[in-house]
């Protein structure tokens, strides 16, 4: 009978479909994919034994009409006409391809190690550094620009990665007659301080990761934990990113302290309405952390010419001196001139702390861990 | 063997297994009328949603002008159906949901909507076009789903009690006017009804339908005659059916009745009803004592309702003025006795 | 059915399967199931379950998912209610207003809701809503209301009063009535929809990380911790797999109880119209409803609208000047103008797609075939209950065989955002699907109607005001950048939530006033569209 007929083909229906589904599954299961877990335990900052990227002129006139794609995190924005520039000098097209913040940006670097997304990678900071060092994400590559750069931010001498920008991750307060103005990052912990300062969450934001970091740096590894047992004494708010907590309680002046950039004061002057005539907040020169972004060129990139050549363009003066007003980071290039604004503003009484990128990977989670313990629970 | 018309041949119905319709036979000849007439739930509408082609069959055969429709599917067949809930077109007005079949014969937009005026006109609902059908009454709508069964001149319409909800004024001007356009288009109609009296009117056959089964089927005339049995007898809404007293008396079967006892016709079934009719009955000087009821009028005639013997009541067709309580006598022929057979075998 | 409407009739069915198998497969099962191999290793599934603290995550999660939908629900239902009986003035206006949560982006919503906090001076209280469970699970109805409002809510008129009429006359209270005539008739619906808002709050991320404070944390949220800042994708798998398992579970048993007892209610028969509240007791009902949606649904929002007109001279449309006009260079950098352009183009897109997938699907969810419809039940709605982080990741890591390079195409992201609409929109439209009444069907065919065309002029009608109602859905999730987006390498194109994302990540008075006026803006076009396709709806479907 007919109707029996499709009943059995739509039985057979039901396990295609499922079938399908299984073999997916399955078929995941076999696929290729770079064995990431079995990564050796090393130091990241020693040699690799990976091949240089050169090129020559030749080289430069052939990759003309090549499309790259560049990855960068969430937050970058790129500066009005600069890509469009350099597809100008060198013919090459810049696809850029953003991705959520920095730790999503390195982690999906990670998973596809040697298979990557993109050509080019910008935004990986010191704090994710060795992460992706030690998943071998990056072809070195030393661009022509690299004695120009500065030292201290030349944290992989290997050129993996070349450093294309800085910026400090200080404690910003409000200029306010009527209200104590901290001059140091000791200060928070004094009674007068109580219930003024906010800062975020280190495991979800980056410059609440920076603060912590510097006060690991000031207070050694066997003091920080007592400051912010103090800290927590003494009233602070802890807010999961830095929107919520410099929009919603720094502005509202609920707070007067928040953990910010050493260039926001600047971004304050320039976005303000109606215009000041200077920065309506200060920044405590000691309690800064040292915060540098870098580019490479990702392992297995098929372009690795023509990103060798937008290496070149990322550090060379022309976009190192866009950088500041878009994305309100310190150019890496040392004769990359700084905007008026930055000129006028620029806190010069900032004694950045740093720590040794290896030492962050080693102890990030302890100490992500120790600071929830101490301060959420 | 060449006929015109409708032949449901020997149709079965199964349903999830279930028997619905078992054997059905018969003919209508084109341009005529079959009223079907059955208690509910004896499988009517199943059996216009088989002839439509909305149910498969189990076995049997429907054919028109001697070709069987089995291998049509529904919207090739030219059959209309009326549906028992009338089951509009929520989200048309009433103009497109008469229009709709027109619609489908690619019949012109000017001409469709004339049709439809018309056919407002028709069933009283002039001024109705525009209107939501979610606002119709259930008279109204019933006369809507009416109208759209009749816009495409179907070849056979079937009507599932299609003037249920319609008072006595309305149903009789619309059966004259539906069965007149019928009539005159040569439209075959089957209509199913359960009131015997609106099925005399319109029907040239009847068929009467029980359990799923054929219990008679014929001119009505000749069926309201000589009922087959006691069911036929009670949907062609024949009075007065009682249930007798078996006897046995001098080696015959027979009923006891006040007015004598009359022997079972052959075979020997297992239960009886009698059947008098009121106009065989005489009120007189000398007969069955009976005691008067009440006057009943069934379609402006009278009858006199009355209990006869303590046991049974009877309807007397009789020109004479009664009261209740009144005592009368009442005469009748054995001969005018009908004893009919519960069920048919 | 004759023998070649059964022929098409399965033509269509394995056509079906098909698309949405593959479609299904290539951009969900596949990335998902690349991520969750990470998941198998014997060691770390003992390390999660060990750890105490995951099942603390797991509870949290489940409880407070089931409560925020239970009072989703409740309030949802309450308010369709009114929409079904009453007819006012801005009931348009407030249908759409009841949309507009589910496409801001979360910060705006948080920044809302702490205006909201600190214009009732409910900080401190035990009614915060800053940093504590009861703000999550306000948020949570916050979003989730319009899903059942719109679900429950083309349903409800089609229930006919006469049957809630003749238990009153049978002694049944208004209450009892309620329970015993109507609920049952509304309970796929409400399945349904109910489904939805949980699968939404399970699997919630931005409320969570915004307004529960950090004590909070749920499945989704340690996924993303783990795989995102810790790079730990083996524990994240896991952890996956346990979301994945327990929403599994969950629409398994959610399609086996929408099946048992419930009496759907057929369309064609007589139908609830609104009317006006004419009596003081309607008056005060209507009164009630209305004044609670405007005050729950349209404070957040007023206060958002005050922010973003507020300025240091007073109100003014400042900050709206400075999104179009973009006068000064220091605002194009953030291209807003072209952002307004591209999210209703990209979202339009992903509208289209899940409408019509979603349309298919809804055939696989309505099949005679239990197997294949119960399966479907799950499979389809999958997408919505799991991790975007793992999806993206997944998509990142998967889609880069040779053959099928697709991680970085433009196209991928309304692909994405629309795999989770197709489970929205196949939802609501096969409850109407189910709620049909056959002899529409069967009437037209006896009218000379073939096949494709009783689809055209008899189906079609009927389910288009629920397909509209699903694809209102599907655009407000693309337009809003909801789930796996974020965690896609994309190409940079602004859009207005990465607009908004931008302008609040730099400091300044200018940057927050735009970021707000932006929010305002896009709550606006949303409501917008969504007003002119509930319209369209309305004019196909002869919305009552």
């Amino acid at each position: 009978m007919p109707a029996e007929e499709i009943m059995k083909v739509q039985a057979k229906l039901v396990s295609v479909f499922i079938a399908v589904m299984l073999l997916a599954l399955l078929g995941v299961a076999c696929s290729n994919s770079d064995d990431n877990n079995n990564v050796a335990k090393r130091d990241c900052l020693t040699a690799e034994d990976s091949v240089t990227i050169t090129t020559t002129s030749e080289d430069s006139k052939a990759v003309s009409g090549e499309s790259i794609d560049l990855v960068v995190y969430d937050a970058f924005l790129a500066p009005p006409g600069a890509f469009e520039k350099f597809t100008e000098e060198t013919g090459i097209t810049v696809n850029i391809l953003t991705t959520a913040d920095t730790g999503t940006m390195v982690s999906q670097a990670v998973l596809t190690s040697g298979d990557p997304i993109g050509d080019v990678m910008f935004g990986v900071d010191n704090t994710f550094l060795c992460r992706a060092l030690l998943n071998n994400v990056f072809s070195p590559y030393r661009p022509s620009t690299w004695d120009q750069l500065e030292e201290s931010l030349k944290l992989d001498p290997f050129a993996r990665v070349t450093p294309v920008d800085f910026g400090d991750i200080c404690l910003n307060y409000w200029i306010d007659d009527t209200r104590n103005q901290p001059a140091s990052i000791k200060d928070l912990t004094d009674t007068e301080y109580a219930g003024s300062f906010v800062t975020q969450n280190p495991e979800t934001s980056a410059p609440g990761m920076g603060f912590l970091l510097a006060s690991i740096a000031v207070f050694g590894e066997d003091g920080w934990e007592q400051y912010w047992k103090d800290l927590r004494n003494n009233d602070i708010e802890i807010r999961s990113g830095w929107t919520e907590a410099y929009y919603e309680d720094f502005y509202s002046k609920e707070r007067n302290i928040v953990t910010s950039y050493a260039t926001s004061p600047i971004a304050e002057y320039i976005f303000s309405d109606p215009p000041l005539s200077k920065p309506p907040t200060g920044v405590v020169g000691d309690s800064c952390f040292r915060s540098i972004e870098f580019v490479g060129i990702l392992r297995g990139t098929d372009n690795p010419v023509a990103s060798a050549m937008l290496i070149e363009f990322l550090t060379s003066t022309y976009f190192q001196e866009l950088i500041p007003e878009t994305n309100f980071v310190l150019p890496a290039n040392k004769k990359a001139e700084l905007p008026e604004t930055f000129k006028k503003f620029l806190q010069t009484d900032l004694e950045p702390v740093m720590i040794a990128p290896d030492l962050i990977e080693l102890k990030r989670n302890e100490w992500t861990e120790s600071w929830t313990q101490i301060v959420l629970r | 063997m060449k006929s015109n018309g409708l032949k449901v041949a020997d149709l079965s119905v199964h349903i999830d297994e279930a028997l619905i319709l078992s054997d059905i036979s018969f003919e209508i000849e084109p341009g005529k009328t079959l009223a079907i007439l059955g208690p509910s739930g004896c499988g009517k509408s199943t059996l216009l949603k088989s002839i439509a082609g909305l149910i498969p069959t189990s076995s049997g055969d429907i054919l028109w002008n001697s070709r069987s429709l089995l291998s049509s599917p529904v919207h090739k067949r030219g059959i209309g159906l009326m549906f028992q809930n009338h089951a509009l077109f929520p989200h048309k007005t009433v103009q497109e949901n008469i229009r709709f079949g027109l619609e489908m014969k690619k019949i012109p937009r000017s001409q469709a909507d004339k049709a439809v005026m018309k056919l407002l006109d028709l069933v009283g609902l002039r001024g109705y076009a525009s209107r939501s059908v979610q606002t119709l009454s259930g008279g109204e709508s019933q006369r809507v789903a009416l109208a759209r069964a009749l816009a495409p001149e179907p070849k056979l319409i079937m009507l599932d009690e299609p003037f249920n909800a319609l008072d006595r004024s309305l149903r009789r001007r619309l059966i004259e006017e539906i069965y007149g356009i019928l009539m005159s288009l040569g439209i075959t109609a089957i209509h199913v009804t359960h009131d015997s009296e609106e099925a005399s009117q319109i029907a040239d056959s009847v068929l009467l339908m029980d359990n799923g089964n054929v219990i008679d089927h014929g001119k009505f005339h000749d069926v309201i005659k000589s009922p087959k049995n006691a069911i036929s007898a009670e949907l062609l809404g024949l009075q007065t059916l009682w249930k007798p007293i078996l006897e046995h008396r001098n080696g015959l079967y027979g009923i006891n009745s006040p007015w004598g006892f009359k022997e079972l016709p052959e075979p020997i079934a297992s239960s009886y009803k009698v059947l008098v009719r009121p106009e065989k009955i005489k009120v007189g000087l000398n007969g069955v004592e009976a005691v008067v009821l009440n006057n009943v009028y069934v379609s402006g005639q009278k009858l006199v309702k009355c209990l006869v013997s303590d046991s049974f009541s009877v309807h007397v067709k009789t020109d004479g003025e009664f009261n209740p309580g009144q005592r009368i006598k009442l005469q009748l022929n054995l001969s005018d006795i009908e004893i009919l057979v519960e069920h048919s075998v | 059915m004759d023998i070649t409407a059964k022929k098409v009739s399965t033509l269509t069915t394995i056509l079906t399967v098909l698309i949405i198998g593959t479609f299904y497969g290539v951009f969900y099962f596949f990335p998902v199931g690349n991520l969750l191999k990470y998941g198998t290793e014997f060691t770390t599934i003992k390390e999660v379950f060990s750890s105490s603290s995951t099942w603390k995550v797991i509870w949290f999660t489940t409880w407070q998912a089931l409560l925020s939908t239970f009072i989703s629900l409740l309030i949802g239902i309450w308010i369709a209610n009114v929409f079904t009986k009453f007819q006012f003035r801005g009931k348009q206006f407030l249908k759409a207003l009841s949309i507009i949560p589910f496409v801001m982006p979360t910060v705006v919503v948080a920044t809302a809701f702490i205006s909201v906090n600190e214009f009732l001076r409910l900080d401190g209280t035990m009614f915060t809503l800053q940093g504590s469970t009861f703000g999550i699970i306000i948020a949570h109805v916050f979003f989730n209301t319009a899903i059942v409002v719109r679900t429950v809510g083309s349903i409800w008129p089609l229930i006919d009063p006469e049957s809630e009429m003749a238990a009153r006359t049978l002694g049944s209270s208004t209450s009892s009535t309620f329970l015993r005539v109507t609920l049952p008739q509304l309970k796929a619906s409400i399945f349904a929809s109910g489904s939805l808002a949980f699968l939404f709050t399970f699997s919630s991320f931005g409320v969570i990380l915004l307004l529960g404070g950090l004590e909070k944390a749920t499945l989704e949220t340690e996924i993303w911790r783990y795989a995102t800042q810790r790079t730990d994708f083996k524990t994240a798998a896991v952890l996956g797999i346990i979301q994945l398992t327990i929403i599994i579970v969950m629409l398994a048993l959610n399609s086996r109880s929408r099946r048992q007892g419930a009496a759907a209610p057929k369309s064609g028969g007589s139908s609830t119209q609104p009317s006006c509240a004419n009596t003081h007791f309607l008056k005060f009902r209507l009164g009630t409803c209305v004044v609670f949606i405007a005050g729950f649904l349209g404070l957040p929002f007023a206060l958002l609208v005050e922010r973003s007109l507020s300025t240091n001279n007073g109100y003014s449309f400042l900050y709206y000047k400075q999104i179009f006009l973009e006068s000064s260079e220091r605002f194009s950098v953030f291209g807003t103008r072209q952002a307004i352009l591209n999210s209703l183009l990209w979202a339009t897109f992903a509208m289209i797609i899940a409408t019509i997938l979603g349309l298919l699907a809804a055939i696989l969810l309505t099949h005679k075939s239990q197997k294949l419809s119960r399966s479907s039940d799950v499979i389809l709605l999958m997408p919505l209950g799991t991790s975007g982080v793992l999806l993206g990741f997944g998509i990142i890591v998967g889609l880069d065989t040779s053959i099928l390079d697709v991680r970085s195409e433009w196209w991928i992201v309304p692909v994405a955002q629309a795999i989770i609409g197709v489970g929205f929109v196949s939802r609501i439209v096969s409850t109407a699907i189910r709620n049909q009444n056959p002899e529409l069907k069967q009437v037209a065919q006896t009218l000379g109607a073939a096949p494709a065309k009783v689809w055209w002029h008899v189906d079609m009608p009927i389910i288009s005001r629920s397909l509209i109602a699903g694809s209102i859905f599907a655009f407000a999730i693309a337009i809003g950048e909801f789930g796996a987006t974020a965690f896609l390498a994309r190409p940079q194109r602004p859009t207005i939530p990465t607009a908004i994302f931008n302008l609040l990540g730099r400091p300044g008075a200018a940057t927050f006033g735009q970021a707000m006026a932006l929010s305002v803006i896009l709550a606006l076009i949303t409501a917008t569209a969504v007003s002119v396709l509930d319209r369209t709806g309305s004019v196909v479907g002869n919305e009552i």
